[in-house]
């Protein structure tokens, strides 16, 4: 027995996979050369090889450029690259399961209920009883969020909710909580306000090496079994007839897999604000590069986040020199365009 | 060899009985059953309520397994059932989509199987489709993805294939096509075959034994030739028709008026 392939399809097949695996490589080189690049660019006027010389320790290294990247830039750029990995996994497991190219964290209101969450401890400091004030916000950010996506799994899973019916209460959840947010903001105070607005531009600037580490441990946590679940979400691509024709259990796949998207989708907005279009957009590359075998694709889609945040991260720093433009605001300003453009050619992509 | 037994099948919609008590004659491996009955008769209920897509209840066993207490995995071994359409969207090839039914079952982390890649060209092959296998899905014509759908339930090699109009959409050509498949899939490898369609000619052509199904009920079974006939026409499609014998001695189904 030979693992050769014999029939020129075969080998032409072999050569397919062949290519989506240099693709994977190829987008892991870019990212690591756009973290490198993400962490030599910087208000404080650090170049590549002092930015370098103090993330290796070297002895060449002044403190002050260790404090800067080991406190500043190395945080901010691994959270571009976590937070752009976990909402693009997110919104491509999102889009498989509900089986609608438009579905993302950001479009099904993930974000909205976690903006009505940071509103509610912003505003009047409410928030989980025993939390750490530090960590008010993204606490009451991932109760809401998660309750979002538990909403639309509920109503999935119990009410047998047809996928578009569950985009259209997704929009709806959207514009109903940006309705009580905008409440809430013309009742808060001139700081909270301030404060607030901030947070929902989405901003990476902020995060501490904890959240980045527990958002981590969420990604490691979640990736195997999204990585398991990937023959299974390329059947369901196929409608779930015939997915559950194939010996997929649809009702058990949707459940686990929304677990996941909101442990992933909630954590990320939690940490980082409001961050839109990553999920949306990342999948819907990585579909044009490698199509839609998930076992393929979901590496893909997390690659591809991964690169959009932490060039948006590059741009927020380069866009205006000297100012330190807010993330979320950056991916809004690419990603608007190209959502419109998905609608536009719905059902071609 | 196992047949499928289906005894006592009931299935609803909120209120509305879809499936009232069908008992289907033994179906054996090899055969060939079409499903004809007017819109909202129960044809696709019933074959998805076998295949275990429709809740419902009494008795779907093949052979000794009991199919309404399988797991999917389990059923899925025994059941393939082919939905009317292949979706037409997807960024995938032909041949991954042939593989797809039997990776669903195997790790995906492991490595590729080149018996199973073979399978799947020796199938496509075998449907005259070979030459697609390394298209994508959406460059397909509607006949083709029929073609690449029917590959798709073949693959895992089940004892019980069932088809939600097979036809539909397809020309002539392709029509032939597929049923010339089905049918040589049926015999060769000893599988029961069941189908649902409107063009009762298909029926009276291709099928061993025909079941007639109206208002959630089996109101005639047996050889196509004597279910199909004027009576039951008048009786559950309220039309005038005849069937004749063509100069090759073939019957043909002849619509007259609407009633």
């Amino acid at each position: 027995m030979t693992d050769m392939p014999a029939s020129p399809i075969l080998l032409s097949y072999a050569r397919l996979r062949q290519r989506r695996k240099r693709i994977l490589s190829a987008l892991t080189l870019l990212l690591v050369l756009s973290v490198i690049l993400d962490l030599s660019i910087g208000p404080s006027g650090l170049g590549l090889s002092r930015s370098l010389a103090a993330l290796i320790g070297a002895e060449s290294a002044s403190q002050g450029d260790t404090v800067i990247i080991h406190y500043i830039r190395l945080p901010q750029a691994i959270a571009a690259v976590l937070v752009g990995a976990a909402l693009a996994l997110a919104g491509a497991e999102m889009q498989s399961i509900l089986r609608n190219p438009l579905a993302s964290p950001f479009t099904l209101g993930v974000s909205a209920a976690a903006s009505l969450g940071a509103a509610l401890a912003f505003v009047f400091g409410i928030g989980l009883p025993g939390l750490a004030h530090m960590w008010l916000v993204p606490g009451n950010a991932f109760v809401f969020a998660f309750a979002a996506v538990m909403l639309l799994s509920l109503l999935s899973h119990r009410f047998g909710a047809g996928t578009d019916t569950l985009i259209l209460l997704g929009i709806a959840l959207v514009f109903a909580l940006n309705a009580v947010v905008a409440l809430l903001q013309f009742v808060a105070s001139e700081a909270a306000l301030q404060q607030f607005v901030f947070w929902t531009m989405g901003s990476i600037s902020q995060v501490s090496w904890t959240q980045l580490f527990i958002l981590l441990c969420a990604l490691a946590l979640c990736l195997p079994f999204s990585l398991a679940a990937s023959n299974a979400m390329t059947a369901l691509a196929f409608g779930v007839d015939r997915a559950a024709s194939f010996g997929v259990d649809v009702k058990k796949l949707r459940f686990f897999t929304l677990l996941r998207i909101s442990l992933l989708a909630s954590i990320a907005v939690a940490f980082v604000g409001t961050i839109g279009f990553v999920g949306l957009v990342g999948p819907h590359i990585a579909r044009l590069l490698v199509g839609e075998d998930h076992r393929v694709f979901l590496p893909a889609s997390l690659l591809c986040g991964a690169l959009i945040l932490s060039l948006a991260s590059l741009l927020s720093k380069t866009l205006i020199p000297g100012v330190l433009l807010p993330i979320g605001v950056v991916t809004s300003l690419v990603g608007i365009p190209v959502f419109a453009v998905l609608i536009l050619r719905r059902g071609k992509l | 060899m196992q047949g499928l037994t289906v005894n006592d099948l009931w299935a609803n919609y909120g209120a509305n009985h879809v499936l009232q008590g069908v008992n289907l004659p033994d179906l054996s491996p090899s055969s060939l059953t079409a499903v004809i009955g007017p819109n909202a008769a129960g044809k696709t209920t019933l074959i998805r309520a076998i295949s275990g897509l429709q809740m419902a209840k009494g008795v779907v066993r093949l052979g000794d397994v009991d199919l309404m207490q399988c797991s999917w995995t389990e059923r899925a071994r025994h059941v393939a059932y082919m939905p009317q359409h292949l979706p037409d969207g997807l960024a995938l090839s032909v041949l991954e989509t042939v593989l797809l039914p039997a990776q669903v079952s195997m790790s995906p982390f492991a490595g590729p199987d080149v018996a199973l890649q073979d399978r799947a060209i020796q199938i496509l092959s075998v449907l005259g489709v070979e030459s697609l296998a390394m298209q994508q899905l959406r460059s397909l014509s509607g006949g083709q993805r029929q073609m690449v759908a029917l590959a798709q339930a073949m693959i895992r090699d089940p004892r019980v294939l069932l088809l939600d109009e097979p036809t539909s959409a397809l020309d002539p050509h392709h029509q032939l096509s597929v049923m010339q498949c089905v049918r040589s899939f049926t015999r060769r490898q000893q599988v029961i075959g069941v189908f649902v369609c409107h063009d009762l000619n298909l029926a009276l052509t291709w099928a061993d034994q025909v079941v007639a199904l109206h208002q959630g009920r089996i109101v005639a079974h047996g050889t196509p030739e004597t279910v199909i006939t004027s009576d039951l026409l008048s009786e559950i499609y309220n039309v005038q028709g005849r069937v004749e014998r063509c100069s090759k001695g073939r019957p043909l189904l002849i619509y007259d008026q609407a009633i």
